[in-house]
C-alpha cells in the first residue's frame, strides 16, 4: 500500500536522487557491458556463419556412420575414450567416417533415441541396456546379428569377433525370441557388465569393531553388521536402495521371484516373497538408523556413501567406482551380495546394437566389434566403470588391477566364474509399465513407509491388472487410415480457405473500414501462418494420434486405429490418470491465488520510492530467471526433512504445537507434496511481479492526486483506483499462472520424478512418462487433449466471469 | 508517498525489502558457496550442510574454468561452440519475437476486422497446449524441411509471434488513449506507421519485458535443442551443460554443476541488471505522456 503513489509519470526523477559520480559509474558500466555484449554477438554470428558455411560446402564420398551413446557415471572420461576409439577406427578404415552423438545421461539418451527412430533416421549403432532388449526387439528396431557373428567366428581376421570369448551370461542377455530372453536371435554385443553387491566403509567397520564381510556372508551377517555400525555416533548402518531391479536381485538371493510363469502372474503375496519384503521394510522402519531413513531424495543412492556417514551402501554395480575412487577420507571395499536360501546374483549389461533400418550394417558391425574389442574393453575397464565382457580381459590385470580400488575386484566376476553361483540377467516384460509400477508402489511401503506393505502390494496388483486388462494391451487393431485422414483434412482446409476468401471479399463497407480490415488481417498474418504451420498442423496430427495406438519409436505408418479407446481407458480405468489430475488441481488451487497475491504485494513494495530500489527489484526478480538442475538440487536440500532449511525454520514452531516435522516428499507427500511445489513457485514470483509493477506504473497519477485532494484514504485509494486500473493485468497474470500451473513439469521431473508412489506425479509428468518412457504416443496425445479441454474450460470460465470486474481504458 | 514520509513506514519498507532480498538471494549464495568447494566438501555440503560459509575457506576458483572446459571432449571447444549457438539463437529470437508479437498485438487491440474476437480466443487457447503434444509432430515437420541438426527450428518459429507476448502487447496497447491514435492518423500515418511510430515506442516497457523473458526462456530452453540438435557443434549452452551432468540427482559433481550453472545464468543476470533501467524509464513515461 505504501507504494500506491508510485513514481509514475515523472520519469526523470524515478531513479531517485543518484549522485553524479554513481550515475556516471553505472553509465560507464552499462556502456562497457553493452560493448562486450555487442562484440560477443558479432563474434557468435560470425562463428556460426563460418561453421555452417563450411558444413554446407564440405562434401565427401565417405560412408558416414552415426553412433550414439551416453556417458553415465563415467562422465567425460568415458566420453573421451569413445571419441578416441572412433578416431582410431576412422584411421584404420579409410572411407568410413563416424559421427558421434552423446546426449548426456541415460534418460536423455533414450528420449533422443526415440525421436530419431520416430523420424526414421536412427543412429546406426547405439547403446541398449539388456532390460530394454525385449521391448526394442518386439518393436523391430534392432538388427539381428547372428549372420555377422557366425561369419566372424569362422574368420581368420584378427579383428573378427568371437562370441565364445565373451561371458555367456552377458551374450544371452541380448538374445530374445519374442517371449523369452536368453534364446533366439542376437540383438547386441555386450560392451560391459556388472554384478551387484554392497560397498562398505572399512574405516567405520574398524572403528565399530565389526568384522569385514566374508565372501559368503548372509543377510543375517549383513543386518548384524549394520546394527553394529550404527552404534557409532552419527553413523547409519546401511543405505539399501529399493529400485525394482535391486528388489528383484534381493529376492533372487532367496531363490524367489516377484512373478510366476509370466508377468501377469503376480506373486508378491506369496509367503516367502512377502516375508522377504516385510523383513526389508522392518529393517528400515521398525529400527532406528539401521538403514537410512528413505526420507529425502537428496541423500540417497550412490553419493550417500561418499559422505562417510553410512557403513554400507548397495546393492550397486560397478558404476559407482569412478566416483568412489575419489574418496580420500576413508578406506573402502566391495562385498558380494549377501546370500539367502540361494546363492544368486544378477547381471546388468549394456550392448552396442545396430538399427534394423541402418543402410550400412556391415560397416556398423565392424565398428561394433572394434568398440567391444579386448583392447578398448581394457581401456574402459581401467576407468573403473564396468566389468569387461571378454573373459580374458576381465580376468587380467586390466580389470583385477591390485593397485586401484576396490581391492575385491574378483567379487564382481566370481558369480560368473564360480559354478556354485547362479548369475542371471533379470528379464523385464516389453511393457515397461511393469517396472515403473513395481518401483513406485512398493516404495510407498519400503522407502517412505507411508503405506503398509500389504496395501502397497495390493496397489501394485490392482494397477498392473487394470493396465493389462485394457483393450489397448490386447491389440488387434486395424492400421491407422492416414490416406483418408490426409485427404479429408486437406478437403476441409481447402473448403475453409475458400469460405474465408469469399467471406472477406464480400461486404460493401466503407473504404476506410475495408483498409482497416485489410491492415488488420495483414498484421495478424505472421501469427496466423505460424499458427497454421507450428501449431494447427501438429495439433491435428496429435488429435489423429490420440485416436491411435502408436509406439513412438516406430514410424508413423505403424500406428493402429483404436477409436476412442485411449479416452475410455484413461477416464474409466486409469487411476494414475486421476491421481495425476488431482495432484495438479491441488497444486493449482494453492499456487495460483497465493502466487498472484504475493506477486502483487511484492510489486507494490517494489514501487516504493526508496534509495537502492533498483537493487531490490533486481534481487527479487533474480530467482525467476534461474532454472535447471542446479535449482532442483537446491530445493531438494531446502525440503530435506533432516538437514533442510525449511524444517530448520519450522522446527521451533512444530515443537511448540507438538507436531513432528513434516516429510515433504516422504510419507506426508500426499498432502504436503504439491504445496511444497507451490512454495517453490513463490520463490520465482519475479516475472509476475515485474508485470504488476509495470501495470502499477501505468496507472495515471492524476487519479491518485485527485483522490488525495478529495481526502480519500490509502486503503480506499487502493480498492477504488489501483485494483480496478490493474484488473486487466491481474486477469492476464492469473490466466498465465493458471495455464502454467496445469503444465508444471520440470520441477517435478527433476526433483521427485513423481515419487513417492505417484503422489507428486503431475499431469504433464505423467503425460511425458507415457510418451517418452512407455512410448505410448497415442495414449499421451489423448491425455494432452483432455488437458487442453480442461484448461480451455477453466480459462473461458475465468474470462466470462471477469468481464464484470475488468476495466479496459482504450479497448474498442 | 505517505509511507515514505513517516519514519516507521520507511523502516518497515526497508526491513521488508531487505528481508525479501535475503530470502531470494540465499539459494543463489548457496550455489555460489558450493561452486567454490572441493568435490568432497561439495558433496558433504549438499548432504549435511557442512562447509557452507559465506566466505569460503580455501575457495576453488579453478572449478569455473574446469566446468566450462569439460563441456566437450575437446577442452573449451564445446564451450566456444555452445556460447556462439546460444547467443545466435537467443538474439534472433528476442528481436523476432518482439517485432512480430507487437505487430500482431497491435492489430488485436486497435484494428477492427471481422473474425478478430474468435481469432483472439483461438490464440489464447494455443497457450494452453502442453509443449509435449506438438513435440513429435513438429520434429516430423522440421525433418521434412531438412532442418534437423541446424539452429533453424529454434529460431524460425519466433518470427511468427508468441501468443503470450501478443496477449501482453494487446493488453498494453489497449490502454493507449484513443486520442493518440486519432492524432497520428490525422498526421497522415497509416496503420503500420502508427504501429511503428506510436505503439512500439510507447510499448518500451512491454518490449523490455518481452526481451528479458524471451532471452531467459530461449537461453534456458532444454527440450527443444535436445530434440532438434544432434551434433556436439550445434549444441546450445543448456545442452552442453547437460553433457557433464551425470544424473538428474547431479550430486556427483555438484560443485562443477553449480559453477557451470552460475556461468550460464550470468548473462541473464547481467541483462536484467542493465535492462531494468529501461523497464523503469519506459514504465515511467507510460501511455499518458501525449
Amino acid at each position: 500500500m505504501s507504494a500506491s503513489r508510485g513514481n509514475g509519470a515523472n520519469a526523470h526523477t524515478s531513479d531517485g536522487p543518484a549522485p553524479g559520480v554513481m550515475a556516471s559509474v553505472s553509465r560507464w558500466t552499462r556502456r562497457s557491458l553493452g560493448v562486450v555484449a555487442a562484440i560477443v554477438i558479432l563474434w557468435s554470428f560470425a562463428h556460426v556463419a563460418w561453421r555452417e558455411g563450411n558444413r554446407l560446402f564440405r562434401t565427401s564420398g565417405a560412408i558416414e556412420l552415426t553412433v550414439m551413446h551416453w556417458s553415465g557415471d563415467g562422465g567425460p572420461a568415458e566420453d573421451e575414450i569413445v571419441d578416441r576409439s572412433l578416431r582410431e577406427f576412422e584411421a584404420a578404415h579409410p572411407g568410413i567416417t563416424v559421427k558421434r552423438i552423446n546426449p548426456g545421461d541415460m534418460g536423455s539418451f533414450y528420449t533422443k533415441l526415440q525421436t530419431m527412430f520416430a523420424s526414421g533416421e536412427p543412429p546406426d549403432l547405439f547403446y541398449v541396456g539388456a532390460e530394454r532388449v525385449a521391448s526394442f526387439a518386439t518393436m523391430g528396431l534392432l538388427a539381428p546379428l547372428d549372420e555377422f557373428a557366425d561369419a566372424d567366428a569362422a574368420s581368420e581376421d584378427p579383428r573378427a569377433l568371437h562370441l565364445d570369448r565373451f561371458y555367456t551370461n552377458c551374450v544371452e542377455a541380448f538374445r530374445y525370441d519374442g517371449t523369452k530372453v536368453g534364446h533366439g536371435p542376437l540383438y547386441g554385443i555386450p560392451k560391459d557388465f556388472t554384478t551387484v553387491g554392497f560397498y562398505y566403509n572399512k574405516s567405520l567397520f574398524d572403528a565399530a569393531g565389526v568384522p569385514y564381510p566374508k565372501p559368503d556372508w548372509t543377510w543375517d551377517d549383513f543386518i548384524a553388521s549394520a546394527r553394529g555400525l550404527k552404534k557409532l555416533d552419527g553413523v547409519v548402518g546401511a543405505e539399501f536402495v529399493t529400485w525394482p531391479m535391486m528388489l528383484r536381485a534381493y529376492l533372487r538371493t532367496d531363490g524367489i521371484e516377484a512373478r510366476g510363469a509370466d508377468f501377469d502372474d503376480v506373486r508378491l503375496h506369496d509367503e516367502l516373497v512377502f516375508a522377504a519384503l516385510e523383513r526389508l521394510r522392518s529393517w528400515r522402519h521398525d529400527e532406528v538408523n539401521t538403514l537410512t531413513g528413505g526420507k529425502s531424495k537428496l541423500a540417497s543412492g550412490g553419493p550417500l556413501f561418499t559422505t562417510g556417514k553410512v557403513g554400507m551402501a548397495g546393492p550397486f554395480g560397478r558404476w559407482v567406482v569412478p566416483e568412489y575412487r575419489k574418496i580420500t577420507s576413508f578406506d573402502w571395499d566391495f562385498a558380494p551380495m549377501p546370500r539367502g536360501a540361494a546363492r544368486e546374483n544378477i547381471v546388468i549389461t549394456v550392448s552396442w546394437s545396430l538399427a534394423s533400418s541402418s543402410p550400412h550394417k556391415a560397416e556398423a558391425w565392424k565398428l561394433a566389434r572394434w568398440l567391444t574389442s579386448a583392447d578398448i574393453q581394457a581401456q574402459q575397464s581401467r576407468l573403473g566403470l564396468a566389468v569387461p565382457t571378454i573373459r580374458s580381459v576381465a580376468e587380467s590385470d586390466a580389470f583385477l588391477d591390485p593397485t586401484s580400488m576396490p581391492l575385491n575386484d574378483a567379487a564382481f566376476v566370481a558369480p560368473l566364474r564360480d559354478p556354485a553361483y547362479v548369475a542371471k540377467v533379470i528379464d523385464w516384460p516389453p511393457d515397461s509399465t511393469y517396472e515403473q509400477l513395481l518401483g513406485s508402489r512398493l516404495d510407498s511401503a519400503l522407502l517412505t513407509g507411508a503405506r503398509s506393505l500389504d496395501e502397497a502390494v495390493g496397489d501394485f496388483e490392482r494397477a498392473w491388472q487394470q493396465h493389462r486388462r485394457s483393450p489397448l494391451a490386447a491389440g488387434g487393431f486395424a492400421p491407422f487410415p492416414w490416406g483418408t485422414t490426409l485427404s479429408v483434412t486437406g478437403a476441409i482446409v481447402a473448403l475453409g480457405l475458400l469460405v474465408a476468401i469469399v467471406y472477406y471479399a464480400r461486404g460493401p463497407r466503407s473504404s476506410s473500414a475495408r483498409r482497416e480490415e485489410r491492415a488488420g488481417l495483414l498484421m495478424v498474418s505472421p501469427w496466423l501462418l505460424g499458427f497454421a504451420a507450428f501449431l494447427a498442423l501438429p495439433i491435428l496430427t496429435s488429435l489423429a494420434l490420440s485416436l491411435s495406438a502408436w509406439q513412438g519409436v516406430s514410424t508413423l505408418d505403424q500406428a493402429k486405429y483404436v477409436g476412442a479407446t485411449n479416452y475410455t481407458q484413461l477416464l474409466l480405468h486409469d487411476e494414475r490418470f486421476w491421481r495425476s489430475l488431482w495432484v495438479t488441481v491441488y497444486y493449482v488451487i494453492i499456487a495460483v491465488p497465493s502466487g498472484q497475491l504475493f506477486a502483487l504485494l511484492a510489486a507494490m513494495l517494489m514501487n516504493a520510492k526508496v534509495r537502492g530500489i533498483n537493487f531490490y527489484r533486481a534481487a527479487w526478480y533474480l530467482p525467476s530467471i534461474l532454472s535447471g538442475v542446479g535449482v532442483a538440487v537446491l530445493w531438494r536440500w531446502v525440503f530435506d526433512p533432516e538437514v533442510g532449511l525449511m524444517n530448520a525454520a519450522l522446527g521451533p514452531l512444530c515443537s511448540l504445537v507438538g507436531l513432528t516435522l513434516p516429510e515433504w516428499f516422504g510419507k506426508d507427500a500426499a498432502w504436503l507434496g504439491p504445496p511444497a511445489f507451490a512454495v517453490m513457485t513463490l520463490w520465482s514470483v519475479g516475472g509476475s511481479m515485474m508485470i504488476y509493477l509495470a501495470g502499477l506504473q501505468n496507472v495515471p497519477q492524476d487519479l491518485y492526486e485527485a483522490a488525495e485532494i478529495d481526502g480519500v484514504g490509502r486503503v480506499r485509494r487502493f480498492f477504488s483506483i489501483t485494483l480496478p486500473m490493474l484488473s486487466p493485468v491481474i486477469l492476464f497474470n492469473s490466466l498465465m499462472a493458471l495455464i502454467a500451473g496445469f503444465q508444471v513439469f520440470t520441477q517435478a521431473f527433476v526433483m521427485t520424478s513423481g515419487e513417492p508412489g505417484d503422489l507428486t506425479r503431475f499431469y504433464a509428468l505423467y503425460l511425458y512418462n507415457q510418451a517418452f518412457d512407455l512410448y505410448a504416443m497415442g495414449y499421451a496425445s489423448a491425455m494432452a487433449w483432455i488437458l487442453l479441454v480442461i484448461v480451455l474450460a477453466v480459462t473461458l470460465l475465468l474470462m466470462r466471469t471477469s468481464a464484470r470486474y475488468v476495466y479496459y481504458e482504450g479497448l474498442r | 508517498m505517505v509511507a515514505s514520509r513517516s519514519l516507521i513506514g520507511r523502516i518497515t519498507t526497508h526491513v521488508l525489502l531487505i528481508g525479501g532480498v535475503l530470502v531470494m538471494l540465499l539459494p543463489l549464495l548457496w550455489m555460489l558457496c558450493v561452486s567454490l568447494l572441493t568435490p568432497e566438501r561439495a558433496q558433504a555440503a549438499t548432504v549435511s550442510g557442512d562447509y557452507l560459509r559465506l566466505i569460503p575457506t580455501d575457495p576453488q576458483f579453478g572449478n569455473y574454468a574446469e566446468a566450462l572446459a569439460q563441456m566437450s571432449s575437446v577442452r573449451w571447444e564445446g564451450f566456444r561452440n555452445a556460447l556462439a549457438n546460444s547467443v545466435v539463437v537467443t538474439t534472433s529470437c528476442v528481436i523476432a519475437t518482439a517485432l512480430s508479437s507487437s505487430l500482431v498485438g497491435f492489430a488485436f487491440a486497435r484494428l477492427r476486422f471481422r473474425g478478430r474476437g474468435p481469432l483472439f480466443v483461438l490464440m489464447l487457447a494455443t497457450m494452453m497446449l502442453p509443449a509435449q503434444v506438438t513435440l513429435i509432430p513438429l520434429f516430423l515437420l522440421f525433418r521434412s524441411l531438412g532442418w534437423i541438426d541446424t539452429l533453424l527450428p529454434l529460431i524460425v518459429p519466433a518470427f511468427f509471434g508468441n501468443a503470450f507476448f501478443i496477449f501482453m502487447y494487446r493488453q498494453f496497447i489497449a490502454q493507449i488513449p484513443e486520442s493518440l491514435i486519432e492524432a497520428a492518423a490525422i498526421d497522415g500515418y497509416g496503420w503500420f506507421g502508427i504501429w511503428w511510430n506510436i505503439a512500439l515506442p510507447l510499448c518500451r516497457p512491454v518490449t523490455a519485458i518481452c526481451a528479458v523473458f524471451t532471452f531467459v526462456f530461449v537461453w534456458n530452453d532444454f527440450l527443444g535443442p535436445l530434440v532438434y540438435l544432434h551434433s556436439d557443434s550445434q549444441a546450445t549452452l543448456a545442452i552442453a551443460l547437460n553433457s557433464f551432468r551425470n544424473q538428474y540427482g547431479g550430486v556427483n559433481n555438484v560443485h562443477l554443476l553449480m559453477a557451470a550453472s552460475l556461468v550460464t545464468m550470468l548473462p541473464c543476470i547481467l541483462l536484467f541488471l542493465t535492462a531494468q533501467k529501461q523497464f523503469i524509464e519506459g514504465l515511467g513515461k507510460g501511455a499518458v505522456k501525449g
